[in-house]
């Protein structure tokens, strides 16, 4: 039999989705091996968009990469979303940037085309001056959870190590910092200690401050496939916005925006009360604490349980809205069942007491032994690529080193200053400017100059217009793929960066696994890989060289490898070569013959917790080798509605868009899905305010105001307004207020109190 | 032309008849049902339209979302060899400097 080419990718196309299922047959035999088609080969790689981390394989004709498919044999078994499957026209997008360019006469002349050395020796000596006038915190770096690992950990010792200073920032501290500051305050390191293997096991989901089908829709399907299989299985959903994820939850509890906190005390209280709690468990693995007159002070169970104990499904209900039966409904559902995973993101990360939030939500799994089993697991969903292997676990923030060590611990900096061979004393105990005040800092003039590396913070920070001064006063540094991308606009330099399969490195995902992608295509035009953008710019900038001993960025991971060894985050089992092999390991891996591990902290899977340990789950990430229970009282979010801005305000993303859409926005088909933002309101306010779907819509805030089509539906709830941020031309930003987390830092983007009306 | 796998989620009782309507579109083509809910399908159009056409079929009754597989650009991407010269760097710059 013959078949025509187009019959064959078609046959090709049938036989990957037939091996997604695990299914053989008549189709794949037709194909070939392995569902294969004429590509001349297949690379591996990770998908460059959200934090699950789905693996896809790259066809590669002629040079020029032509297909993806979903790798079967990493955790997505194949599937990618749309997304994902529409990342090869993004490589060959007609807005690429592909030539170095410089601004020669300030912010307001033009970008011009120049020579990657005249671009390089433009930039470094800018901060050669700044250095040598203002000393070393006058220049800083701003990174990214998706850049490569690589690209993150060399970023943080030139700036730590090299200019010595801590100011490494990035846009992590906009997304995840809460949920570092959950795991480190409740376990003393981060990092989850479940897996998406949990999907498969766990019996009861609770799922909070997350729109996985939309922001994570592969492995929202994992939890869609999971119910299905088995009936029983409970899905709870806590999200003031009737998303599509609540589609499939057994219940679905809608709340006053930011109260949240309450709903978690009394799930705990009803949890007491009912003797539903794990005494046993709490009683070897579990300490309390709370904060007294700003002290941190030992507490007892019983003072926890005294404390929980206010929160009477009356008054959560009183502050929530949520009916006080359905208060201690859920309770029972959490505890009762045999295994509870709970999945979270930004709902409960981009809070003011986001920390606070983390901890209440990992409070209810000590409280109740759901953790280290099978199923049992607190797992933060993770919003960018490599937001946790480049940026957390690497330390690639102001207040961190590598490998879960701080800035303001002398033996942390000796460490790291004694591995890089650099003079102790090099790297300073203060930690840097995060996110926010690196951009005050900038408009302050006390930050001359920065690099700012994969991210775009002229769309995506709080509060835009109190912090785009920032960006025209300093001088900016950027390396980008795109010219969509809106802080191109205040760029002095661009240094156009090989994308992603354009050059090799490894990403991290949400559940500790390290994969790598490989490079399947030359870099288009004159662009080049970021590591080599930085040791050049670096060594040009008085940076001693000896700190860069690399050829390449396989030599960097494995000094990343090596610093691993001995730590809480030991990987040391991940040569390069080996992520070649296999689709992803999840760390600790401490050897090469390690398969990595599942159940984090537990005796039997961890290969940190020692063999003869006589409990089954070991906390050794913290100082006392104890979980910490928190008292953290209900506090309402900084900005909430009143009278005067009666709307509370939320803002998120869409299924076709990624972030600030530079890469999704490429795509025609995802971009004609939905070509610029919108404001979603519900039926009856709607009617209230004598609004109409399409209808043009003011939301003013105590910032500014801006309007946006209405989309007239009962996704939000009565009071609740929502925006996406993708849209350049229409900043939501903007509107919200920049009051961040004592803790994490974090900016509060889920609430702020705004007016709605129609535009005259 | 684009070239798209596919898998139609569907409810267990409402496969056959999504298969069907899936089969009299004329972009699509079926392999059958897989698991009781899976139906494998492929969809051949220019890849500007994928999106849409997705839309649709989630749309239709008795599907609960679709899951992509796989996507072949490549005769699109021969077509339009500029794409990939690499000369569209003083076009993006002349965009850039006049917005």
């Amino acid at each position: 039999m013959t078949l025509s080419r187009r019959a064959f990718l078609k046959g090709s196309a049938a036989a990957i989705a037939l091996s997604a299922l695990g299914v053989g047959g008549p189709c794949l035999a037709a194909a070939g091996k392995d569902g294969g088609d004429k590509a001349d080969k297949w690379v591996k790689g990770v998908c460059r968009y959200c934090g699950t981390g789905c693996g896809v394989m790259i066809g590669v004709r002629d040079g020029k990469a032509v297909s993806i498919k979903g790798d079967p044999n990493n955790h997505n078994q194949g599937l990618l979303c749309l997304k994902g499957a529409m990342l090869i026209p993004v490589i060959y997008a007609k807005d690429r940037i592909l030539e170095p360019r410089i601004r020669k006469n300030g912010k307001q002349s033009p970008l011009e085309v120049v020579s990657w050395d005249e671009a390089l020796e433009f930039a470094a000596k800018r901060f050669r001056t700044a250095i040598s006038e203002n000393g070393p915190n006058a220049v800083a770096y701003y990174g990214s959870g998706q850049a490569l690992t690589e690209e993150s950990y060399l970023a943080n010792k030139i700036w730590k190590g090299g200019f010595g200073t801590n100011n490494v920032d990035g846009n992590p501290r906009l997304c995840m910092a809460s949920a570092v500051g959950g795991y480190t305050t409740t376990f003393g390191k981060d990092e989850p200690m479940g897996t998406y293997n949990d999907i498969d096991n766990a019996t009861c989901f609770f799922i909070i401050g997350s729109n996985t089908s939309e922001a994570h829709p592969v492995l929202f399907r994992r939890i869609a496939r999971r119910k299905q299989n088995s009936p029983d299985v409970k899905i709870i959903v806590v999200d003031p916005r009737r998303t599509n994820t609540s589609r499939i939850a057994d219940i679905h509890l809608t709340f006053k925006p930011g109260t949240d906190l309450a709903l978690l005390n009394g799930m705990a209280h009803i949890i007491f009360k009912e003797e539903l709690d794990d005494y046993r468990f709490m009683d070897k693995q579990c300490v309390f604490k709370g904060v007294k007159d700003g002290n941190i002070v030992d507490c007892t169970l019983d003072a926890y349980k005294a404390f929980v104990a206010e929160y009477t499904p009356e008054k959560v209900e009183a502050l929530t809205g949520i009916p006080a039966d359905m208060v201690v409904k859920v309770a029972r559902i959490f505890a009762e069942s045999s295994a509870t995973l709970s999945l979270w993101c930004m709902g409960i990360n981009q809070r003011s007491k986001g920390v606070w939030a983390n901890n209440l939500i990992h409070n209810l799994h000590l409280i109740t032994g759901h953790i280290g089993k099978p199923g049992a697991s607190p797992l933060s969903l993770t919003g960018q690529p490599n937001a946790c292997g480049g940026v957390r676990d690497t330390g690639s923030l102001a207040h961190l080193l590598p490998a879960g060590r701080v800035v303001a611990n002398e033996q942390h900096r000796n460490e790291m200053e004694d591995f890089w061979k650099i003079p102790r004393g090099t790297i300073q105990p203060q930690m840097g400017y995060h996110t926010v005040a690196l951009f005050e800092n900038m408009a302050k003039g006390n930050v001359k100059a920065v690099f700012i590396h994969c991210t775009n913070p002229a769309h995506t920070l709080p509060n835009l217009n109190k912090y785009t001064p920032g960006l025209e006063k300093a001088f900016v540094v950027q390396t980008e793929c795109f010219n969509d991308a809106l802080t191109i606009q205040y760029a002095d330099v661009v240094f156009p960066a090989a994308f992603w399969c354009e050059t090799d490195g490894v990403y991290g995902c949400t559940e500790r696994r390290y994969a790598l992608i490989e490079k399947a295509v030359e870099p288009m035009g004159n662009t080049r890989p970021v590591v080599n953008i930085l040791m050049d710019f670096a060594k040009l900038a008085g940076v001693d060289p000896k700190l860069m001993p690399y050829t390449n960025a396989a030599d960097i991971w494995d000094e990343w490898r090596t610093l691993s060894k001995g730590s809480a985050y030991n990987f040391y089992g991940m040569t390069r070569e080996r992520l070649q092999k296999e689709s992803g390991i999840k760390w600790p891996c401490p050897t090469e013959d390690h398969p990595g591990t599942d159940l984090r902290y537990v005796r039997g899977e961890d290969p940190l917790v020692p063999s003869d340990h006589p409990d089954k789950v070991f906390f050794y990430g913290s100082p006392n080798q104890k979980a910490t229970i928190w008292l953290r009282p209900y506090q309402p979010p900084f900005e909430p509605a009143d009278a005067d801005y009666p709307f509370v305000l939320t803002t998120g993303r869409v299924i076709d868009h990624w972030h600030t859409a530079t890469m999704t926005g490429q795509v025609p088909e995802l971009k004609k899905a939905y070509p610029s933002a919108f404001v979603e309101i519900n039926p009856k306010d709607a009617e209230k305010l004598n609004i109409k779907n399409g209808d043009p819509v003011v939301l003013e805030t105590r910032r500014d105001k801006m309007v946006f089509p209405a989309s007239v539906t009962d996704t939000c709830m009565p009071g609740l307004v929502f925006c996406p941020f993708f849209d350049k031309n229409k900043l939501v930003n903007k509107l919200f207020h920049d009051a961040v987390d004592d803790i994490s830092k974090e900016p509060e983007y889920k609430i702020c109190a705004t007016k709605v009306y129609k535009q005259a | 032309m684009a070239i798209m796998g596919f898998l139609v989620h569907t409810l267990p009782e409402e496969s056959r008849t999504v298969e069907a309507t899936l089969g009299r579109m004329k972009e699509i083509t079926t392999y059958g049902i897989h698991q009781e809910v899976y139906v494998v399908a492929v969809a051949e159009a220019p890849h500007e339209e994928m999106e849409k056409l997705l839309e649709q079929v989630k749309t239709l009754q008795g599907v609960l979302t679709t899951y992509v597989t796989s996507l072949s650009i490549e005769d699109e991407l021969f077509a339009d060899t500029d794409a990939c010269s690499g000369e569209n760097s003083s076009d993006a710059v002349r965009r850039e400097d006049s917005a």
